[in-house]
Formats: structure tokens, sequence, C-alpha cells
């Protein structure tokens, strides 16, 4: 049998492995359940992208935050767009709170009271034939605005905040547009709104993506992810906080 | 629970573990011995991680396999009539497009591979599977058996040679 032979044969033995299960049964014993998926049960395929990204949850749950704020982003306007406008009663046509004497709510409550303004003027002009309104109503959509502005938070306290108030003010801008367009001229405003909310959002990522570099400082041990430790880096230093998240992402993905 | 350890953890067991395995039922002969040396190796494994912590583990291959390696050899100083090479079972890895008579005449092959590799020392047996099965350089396998890579490089010609002398009985 020439070597060739005597290789091919060996390299056969390869294909000895333990069962799936096994090997996943092993690992749980070892090193227990991970708490936090109990908690965070994102689809599989997202799981299977970034596998040991989990791992980091356990200590850093704002670690999540930056995979919760991508997802937020691309449905959460939709979703939110989608489900108020059919949960609008009827009957709260007739609720009217000026947001200065309400006692000191959150961000949540003031763009929840500026989508059902701007909803109701909406459903006002998509009866009138004259398409005027109120200037009055506008000033207190700004006001209300304005208010929720203020409120939102410099860092969402969870992935679940950020969500929900960027799938408001995602929402309010849509609003504001489809009002906007009816109208020949308003002054409605959201700028400073989305302002402090894509502000937010980058906070968020920035600073996740900063703890996570500092973590792989430390844990990086083979040549290739040192490499992508720098490409990280340096996205991030370009303030390229999602790209810079993107090659973690890679680093913990594979093997 | 430590998140840089875990990680750390996680990552090298799901890199070594179907390797480590494989090593363990070559070198035992049962899927059951070689489950609960796995077992053993990364339990071991963990706790040294837990001790020294991530980064004083400088190849962590290397010390899964120089543990399995001692378990193996402590198994078999007390049951030194049981070593073999495995093969059991590995007809149903044969390739199965393969028409009949050459699946006869590969399994055969095999079979001469595996009575060859059974005569060989642990380390010559050790040496070809590392390199020809998981890809090693010797650079790697120098850390694993405290020589330095020349000596691997003569000692894996010289396995590969006898098992050539071993095959073809000569």
């Amino acid at each position: 049998m020439e070597e060739a032979d005597i290789i091919k044969a060996i390299k056969i033995l390869g294909e000895i492995k333990p069962s799936r299960k096994w090997v996943g049964d092993l690992e749980t014993r070892i090193l227990g359940k991970k708490p936090m998926e109990r908690f965070f049960d994102f689809p599989a395929r997202i799981r299977e992208f970034v596998p040991s990204f989990d791992v980091f949850t356990q200590r850093f749950p704002a670690l999540v935050f930056a995979r919760v704020v991508v997802i937020a982003l691309i449905v959460a306007g939709a979703f939110w767009g989608l489900a108020n406008i059919s949960n609008i009663s009827k009957d709260e046509s007739t609720v009217i709170v000026n947001p200065y004497k309400e006692k000191d709510n959150g961000a949540d409550y003031y763009l929840t009271m500026a989508e059902k303004e701007l909803e109701k003027v909406k459903t006002e002009l998509s009866f009138a034939q004259e398409k005027t309104i109120d200037r009055q109503k506008i000033q207190q959509i700004n006001a209300t605005i304005k208010t929720a502005s203020q409120k939102i938070p410099k860092t969402a306290k969870n992935p679940q905040e950020a969500a929900l108030i960027v799938g408001k003010v995602v929402s309010i801008n849509q609003k504001v547009k489809e009002v906007s367009a009816a109208l020949s001229d308003t002054e409605l405003d959201t700028e400073d709104l989305t302002h402090k909310t894509t502000q937010m959002v980058e906070d968020g990522i920035k600073s996740t993506v900063s703890e996570l570099l500092i973590l792989f400082e430390k844990v990086s041990t083979n040549d290739a992810q040192k490499v992508l430790l720098e490409e990280a880096k340096a996205n991030f230093n370009a303030g390229l906080y999602q790209e810079s998240l993107e090659v973690i992402l890679k680093m913990t993905g594979g093997n | 629970m430590d998140s840089v350890l875990y990680f750390q953890f996680t990552k090298i067991y799901r890199k070594n573990v179907d390797h480590i395995y494989r090593f363990c039922y070559l070198k035992l002969n049962s899927s059951q011995l070689a489950e609960d040396f796995t077992s053993d190796v990364f339990l071991r494994f963990w706790g040294v991680l837990q001790e020294k912590g991530a980064l004083n583990i400088k190849n962590p291959r290397a010390f899964l396999y120089r543990t399995a390696r001692n378990l193996v050899v402590d198994y078999y100083r007390q049951k030194p009539d049981s070593k073999t090479i495995s093969l059991e079972g590995l007809e149903g890895i044969i390739d199965p497009s393969q028409d009949l008579g050459k699946k006869e005449a590969f399994a055969s092959d095999m079979k001469i591979v595996q009575k060859a590799l059974s005569r060989l020392s642990d380390d010559y047996q050790d040496i070809i599977f590392w390199h020809y099965l998981d890809n090693m350089k010797t650079a790697e396998i120098s850390q694993i058996l405290n020589k330095s890579e020349n000596a691997v490089r003569v000692m894996l010609h010289r396995a590969m040679s006898e098992l050539k002398k071993e095959v073809n009985g000569v």
C-alpha cells in the first residue's frame, strides 16, 4: 500500500464524531444553563450567527441592546404604526390633556400623547372638505412633541425601552409626514425629537461596542481575532459603531 | 460566573470537542469510554480555566490533548491488556457511493492500517493522528509533546515509515 493510500485510510477516521446531542448536553452540564437565553429567546438563526454572543449577556445585559436596537429599527416602525392605527379608540377624540399640567411622566407617555393628537388631526383632515386645521392644535402637538423630546433618555434603560421609543418616534414621524402632505403649510416639527432619539440609539450602541472592545482586547487569542479587533477599533474610532459591532459579531460567530 | 471565562470555554469547547472525542475513541475502542474521558478532559479544563484564568493557558488545544493523553495512559496502566486502536463501527462511514468491490477493498485497507497502527508506539500513533487527522502543524504538536519542532518532524517521519513497514508487512 502506498503512503497516499495509508493517509487516505487515516483521514477516513476523521469522520468519527460524537452525537450533537451529547456535545450540547455536556456543555450544559459543565457550564449550566445560560440564564439570558430564557429571557431573550431570539430567533435561532441569529443565535446560530452569533453563538458565543449570548455568553456575555449573563454579566452584561446591555450587550443584547445593540442587537435588539438594530432589529427594532427595522421592525418597530411598521409594527407600531400598524398597531396604533388599529387601536384608535373612537371616544379618545374627547381627551385633550395639557402636557404641562400632567405630573412628571416619561417619554413613553408624551410620545403616546403626540401620536394620539396627530392621529386625531389626521382623521379630522380625512373628513374635512377644506384641508385646514386650527393653528392652536398644531401648537398643542408641537408642545407635546417638545416635551416628549425633553423626556427622551440619553441612554435607554434596556432594549425594550429603546425599541418602544424608536417605534413611537418612527410612528410620529410618519403621521407628521401624512398631516404635512395633506396641509399645504404646517409648523409641525419633529427634528429635535428625531435627533435625540437617534442620539439615544447611537449612545447605546457606542457604549455597548466600547464595552465589547475592552472585553475582546482581553480575550482575543489568535491572529485572526486580533486582525478583526483592529478592524473593529478602527471603525469605532471613525464613529462607525454599527460597522464595528458587525466586525465584533464576526469574531464571536465562528470557530 | 465570569463571563470572559464562560466565553473562552465555550469557544474552545466547541472547537475541540469533536477532536478530543475522536482521539479518545480511537485510543479506547469504545464510544461510551470516549464520552466519559472527553467529559473528564473538559471538566478538568474548566476547573483549570477557573483557577488560572483564561489568559494563563497559552495553548488550550495542547492542554486538552495532553490531558486526554494522560488519562488514556492512566487507564491502560490499570488495564494493560485491553489496548487497541478502534475501528469499531467504521463500516458506516466509508463512502456509500463507492461500489461494493471498492468498498470491500477500502474496508480491507482500513483493517490493515488499523492493525498496523495498533502495533505502533503511543507516541507514533498520536503524532500520526494529530498530523494527518487533526491537520496539526509540527509546532503545535511540539507543544503537546514538549519537544522541539525538529524532533517532532523527525518523529513524524519515523512514525510514517514505521506505519508503512507495518502495513506492507516488511
